[in-house]
């Protein structure tokens, strides 16, 4: 114990008595995440606010005046617009002759919409003929917001023509149900759901982002610099080697995860208005004891198992940069267990989905989130992750005792 | 008490190694079937050219590798460096410009971790430490990180840190290689302090002043194989010459010619 102690010890003073380390590690991540997030935000919400603020340049060719029928009678389109447009428009109204003139100035993306009404829309409806009268849309897909515009403007004419239609029947008599909305289930549920969906592969990708670094470095770096062997003639047993560098490196992954969290946080805010939704944000759901136990025992053996992981990388590898090399496959594999579950809605209750490695991990995780994951699934996920490390930390020091992986230069 | 009973090594090759060796054998005997017994006030010296084997037989003494055959015994309980390595390392130190310090610590920082590697006590660790650190001049720059010091103030501090838990065998891979010619008189004069207070001292070397001057005996090992072992007036004695380079050069000859090889 007292040999394990001294390798965590002598590993924490080494990062923690170097400067660029502590940068690296504890402080780059979270101002990169802030930095990043905050600006990905900013844009977000100057992108929604540019959109509103834009006054959208619209011509209508043959807009129709007041449609009468069964001495009903609807606004003129002018009216109709200027009644229901919920987008800022300057719409200026013209005649068939002055069509192709328009379109030239749509085709140059001076304007953006152009509705065109036949010229004789209404007669057309006034007197029920069977063709229905075709009214074009256009506009120039390479112009910012057309698309918006266009979908504003569709959804104004749907309307319109609802109210073309009142003119002709009683719309009230077409009604034969109402539907009434009565939303039932638990709200923390649903919200925790939401949460599920992206917490886990932040969680994964922090906490095994954080060992990697000082991670691939703590055997391979010290076979470059030709420091192992010095630790190799020593007394020490391999597994006492071997778990102490696990520990130490867990310690850092943890902390740096911990600061890389901060910093997504503190971007928290900001972050949600690209989806212009906070309803669904953190801190909102109250998980109690349980589950807080839950997540941070699932946590505690994901990081031993990630930090495992990249020890034996980095004990096989004979340079830090081959370490880094060989380690990328497993980081993605990580990230594609983790993102596979961000697709899945269902989470399985089924022992054997807890115990393969790494899924593991994800699906407790998402589970906890969900308030899904149940005390058995919970020890199978612990248990055989403290398993899998186990077998790892055995690997390592038997790794530590081969002449062709230590000293095959 | 040192004893190397029949070690024997063999290393498979790269290509690259096969080429760089004008060889087409896959396998290269390191260390071929070599015994000789080390007492304990006593300096014994493996000369040989490089490649000849010498820092392969001192690794396996060391624990580092493990041989194919034979065994290395230690110290008067006979513990084996083959079996009971764990327990062999406690005894043994070994030093070699292949084993480095790190070098973000300081000098006073790696000898309390190493003195604590080796099981010692805080107050055993500042008894040593005073000791050696004296015998080296390391207390000026005990407290200056590694990096910020000279090759020959680093080869101090590996010499000290080696030799925290006051071992009983010392076993020492090229000692003056890379040093200046006063860290060398140094070191060598601490070896025989080393010798008189009754360790048991291997050292390799190619060099054949420094293995004249210093070793109580020497073995002369080429092509894997201890070709001879002797004091030096044995050595020059029986290949009637007087100086230990032409010594080893018969020797030498000797070999290539039985072997029908090239000198």
């Amino acid at each position: 114990m007292r040999n394990i102690w001294t390798i965590v010890k002598k590993e924490l003073t080494r990062v923690f008595t170097d400067k660029g380390v502590i940068i690296s590690l504890f402080i780059l991540p979270p101002l990169t995440i802030y930095l990043i997030y905050g600006l990905m935000g900013m844009s977000a919400e100057k992108a929604n606010k540019s959109a509103n603020e834009y006054t959208a340049i619209v011509y209508v060719i043959n807009a129709p005046d007041k449609i009468s029928s069964n001495e009903k009678e609807a606004a003129s389109f002018e009216a109709f617009l200027d009644e229901n447009l919920e987008i800022n428009a300057n719409i200026t109204y013209e005649d068939s002759n002055k069509l192709v003139e328009i379109k030239t100035k749509l085709e140059n993306e001076e304007i953006d919409l152009i509705i065109e009404f036949p010229s004789n829309f209404k007669e057309t409806v006034e007197n029920y003929i069977d063709t229905l009268p075709k009214v074009n849309m256009y506009y120039n897909i390479n112009k910012t917001y057309a698309e918006n515009i266009y979908l504003s403007f569709q959804n104004t004419l749907t309307l319109y023509e609802n109210k073309i239609a009142g003119t002709r029947v009683d719309l009230d008599l077409l009604k034969v149900f109402e539907i009434v909305k009565d939303k039932t289930g638990d709200d923390e549920k649903e919200k925790g759901s939401a949460i599920s969906k992206i917490l886990p592969l932040l969680i994964v990708i922090y906490l095994m982002a954080g060992g990697m670094g000082i991670g691939m470095e703590s055997v391979a770096g010290e076979k470059e610099r030709g420091t192992i062997a010095t630790l190799l003639v020593t007394p020490i047993k391999r597994s006492q080697l071997a778990i102490g560098k696990i520990i130490s490196i867990s310690i850092i992954s943890v902390l740096s995860s911990i600061a890389s969290f901060i910093g997504l946080l503190a971007v928290m805010p900001s972050f949600a208005k690209i989806g212009g939704d906070t309803e669904e944000g953190f801190g909102k759901i109250s998980y109690d004891l349980t589950d807080y136990a839950m997540l941070f025992t699932v946590m505690f053996a994901a990081v031993l198992l990630f930090v495992a992981i990249i020890v034996v990388v980095s004990t096989y590898s004979k340079s830090v940069k081959q370490a880094g090399t060989l380690v990328m496959p497993i980081y993605l594999l990580v990230m594609g267990a983790a993102f596979f579950n961000v697709f899945t809605q269902d989470i399985p209750q089924s022992i054997s989905s807890y115990i393969i490695p790494i899924y593991n991990i994800v699906l407790a995780l998402k589970a906890v989130f969900q308030f899904e994951l149940s005390i058995t699934n919970w020890l199978f996920t612990v248990a055989s992750t403290f398993g899998y490390t186990i077998i790892l930390i055995f690997l390592i020091q038997k790794m530590f005792r081969s002449e062709k992986i230590m000293f095959n230069k | 008490m040192l004893k190397v009973k029949n070690v024997t090594k063999t290393f498979r090759l790269s290509k690259k190694q096969m080429k760089l060796e004008n060889t087409t054998n896959h396998h290269k005997i390191a260390a071929n079937d070599v015994s000789f017994e080390v007492e304990p006030g006593e300096i014994f010296g493996l000369l040989g050219p490089n490649g000849a084997g010498k820092t392969t037989i001192l690794r396996c003494i060391s624990t580092l590798i493990k041989p194919d055959s034979g065994d290395v015994l230690i110290g008067d309980e006979m513990i084996s460096a083959v079996n009971e390595d764990n327990k062999a390392r406690g005894y043994l130190s070994f030093l070699t410009s292949e084993l480095k310090l790190e070098d973000h610590f300081t000098p006073n920082y790696l000898f309390n971790f190493f003195g604590r590697l080796y099981g010692l006590d805080d107050e055993t660790i500042e008894k040593n430490k005073q000791k050696l650190f004296n015998q080296f001049g390391i207390n000026e720059f005990a407290e200056v990180k590694v990096s910020q010091l000279s090759t020959g103030m680093k080869q101090k501090i590996s010499i000290a840190v080696s030799l925290v838990h006051d071992p009983e065998i010392i076993i020492f891979d090229e000692p003056t290689n890379g040093l200046d010619v006063l860290t060398a008189k140094t070191v060598t004069d601490y070896l025989f302090q080393l010798r008189n207070e009754g360790k048991t001292i291997i050292v390799s070397t190619h060099i054949m002043n420094l293995a004249a001057k210093l070793c109580d005996r020497i073995g002369i090992i080429i092509d894997g194989k201890l070709r001879m072992v002797g004091t030096l007036d044995e050595i020059l004695k029986s290949t009637n010459t007087t100086d230990l380079e032409d010594a080893f050069f018969i020797i030498f000859k000797q070999v290539k010619e039985e072997e029908g090889g090239a000198l």
